[in-house]
């Protein structure tokens, strides 16, 4: 029996690209609208990203364990927005021409950085099913998990790389990022203090 | 995957072009022998008339919808989209350009002056964004150099300064600091009086919408778009080299020539492509944006790499 904190999160995070799907259709993205699906994907998977991360946060707020069921379906979530944005990128931004795209991958660090996030969570996305954390053992999944860590930093510098004027933006997110980081770290040696 | 397109209207229902030019002369007639006057919402005719030109860009022109609705104004916000929704605000009649410093005969002219002083041509140029976009516009103006002759620089004018309207209350972002108000651009001389540098007073057979840089704005075909300053009041004559808006703001990012160079990358990202709008895909950038021929001897001898 699955939670309604895992439905609300597994259906919920469908609706940010239903939403901007539905835009696109009806001709609301404005005259490039190419480009405004490129990034607000960047966005929603930025966005989903960070609540994946601040699940823990929350949880390390409020203990509130029941919280934890939302973190599996946000992160697949984040997944499927980033995977989209590559791919939008790809094939619009990109005009789908291989030369361009290793062009691009070649010269610009913006795009390295954000195909190394991608690259980092793809792995987790593959093993998100129970059966894979049952193969691999709990520990080793969680062990593997750590590197949503790292794909947040990348993402965040990739954002932050092409941000205009939105830099503040990314600032603040960076913050977060950063102290979100720092309370895991305590928890952990709070953890290993107690053990020992 | 295809996006899903409204189907479109069948052929016997849209207007041929030559109907549609005959109901802009049509307008423009009625413009010029005084009866706008007496249409609601008409101040000025909203057509021009201008000469095609032989030297035109072949390639398809950009829809005037892009063209209109997808601009870089900061004046008016920073989203593209900021300009054509907000811009309604600018004021562009009565409106004055100020040209000081090295000439014979420094003064003043009124838009008014302008547009029936000057032998307006219609030319189709293609406009190069340095974040890597571009578009093809058929511009309608006059060579600055006409310009600069009425004013009769004198030999100690090398380069050229402009300067757009400061005017908070009409441009609305000019409260914020994303630039050191107003903006201004700036070109060598001989950059100045090259036929290809434009002033342009409309586009598409109509007067300058204001998200375009209205009344009068620069337009330098070979040089990255933020060279082709919008809505100007003042031009300078000046003999030291003057700092450009985007130049004071990120030097190591924006050089003052500015010329585009599909070998030469900003900082950020590379120059050698381009996305034309909306939607001509990805298509690899020209150097000098296609205007090698005419405009590449100005740079004989200069590292361009250096003079980004």
């Amino acid at each position: 029996m699955r939670s309604a904190i895992y439905w609300a999160s597994a259906l919920g995070g469908a609706l940010p690209g239903l939403w901007l799907w539905w835009q696109y259709q009806t001709g609301a993205l404005g005259v490039v609208p190419d480009e405004v699906l490129l990034h607000q994907t960047g966005r929603f998977g930025l966005m989903f990203l960070m609540g994946t991360l601040a699940v823990g946060f929350a949880h390390f707020l409020t203990g509130w364990v029941a919280l934890f069921a939302a973190r599996r379906p946000l992160g697949v979530w984040t997944f499927a927005y980033a995977l989209s944005h590559a791919l939008i990128w790809a094939w619009f931004d990109q005009g789908g021409v291989l030369a361009f795209m290793r062009m691009e991958m070649m010269e610009m660090r913006h795009v390295q950085l954000g195909l190394a996030a991608l690259v980092l969570m793809a792995p987790l996305a593959l093993t998100s099913f129970n059966a894979a954390q049952r193969l691999m053992t709990l520990r080793r999944w969680k062990w593997l998990h750590l590197l949503t860590w790292p794909a947040a930093v990348l993402a965040l510098v990739h954002a932050w790389s092409v941000a205009r004027f939105e830099a503040p933006l990314v600032t603040a997110l960076g913050a977060a990022l950063a102290l979100m980081m720092a309370t895991r770290l305590f928890t952990v040696v709070r953890h290993r203090a107690k053990k020992s | 995957m295809p996006r899903y397109r409204f189907p479109e209207p069948p052929a016997r229902l849209i207007t041929p072009r030559a109907l549609v030019m005959d109901r802009r002369s049509v307008m423009a007639g009625l413009g010029a022998a005084g009866l706008m006057a007496g249409l609601p919402g008409s101040g000025r005719a909203d057509t021009l008339a201008a000469e095609p030109w032989p030297g035109s860009a072949t390639d398809e022109i950009t829809s005037h919808e892009v063209a209109t609705g997808y601009n870089n104004f900061f004046e008016f916000g920073t989203a593209k989209d900021d300009p054509a929704r907000h811009a309604h605000t600018l004021r562009t009649d009565p409106w004055r350009i100020t040209v000081s410093g090295h000439a014979n005969a420094p003064g003043e002219i009124g838009i008014e002056d302008i547009l029936s002083g000057f032998d307006l041509e219609e030319r189709i140029y293609r406009l190069r964004c340095v974040e890597a976009w571009s578009k093809v516009i058929p511009w309608i103006g006059f060579p600055l150099r006409d310009l600069l002759a009425r004013f009769d620089p004198t030999s100690d004018a090398k380069y050229v300064e402009f300067e757009t309207l400061y005017d908070p209350a009409q441009m609305p972002n000019q409260t914020g600091d994303d630039i050191d108000w107003p903006y201004r651009e700036g070109l060598r001389m001989d950059e100045a009086m090259h036929p290809l540098t434009l002033l342009a007073v409309g586009m598409y057979g109509e007067v300058m919408p204001n998200q375009n840089g209205a009344p009068i704005r620069l337009v330098v075909p070979w040089k990255y778009g933020f060279k082709s300053i919008k809505s100007i009041v003042g031009i300078r004559l000046v003999s030291e080299r003057p700092v450009s808006s985007w130049e004071a703001r990120a030097p190591r990012e924006y050089g003052f020539y500015a010329n585009v160079n599909p070998q030469v990358r900003h900082p950020r990202w590379h120059q050698a492509t381009e996305r034309r709008l909306h939607d001509g895909g990805r298509i690899a950038t020209q150097m000098f944006n296609g205007y090698e021929e005419q405009v590449a001897h100005l740079y004989d001898g200069m590292d361009l790499t250096e003079n980004f």
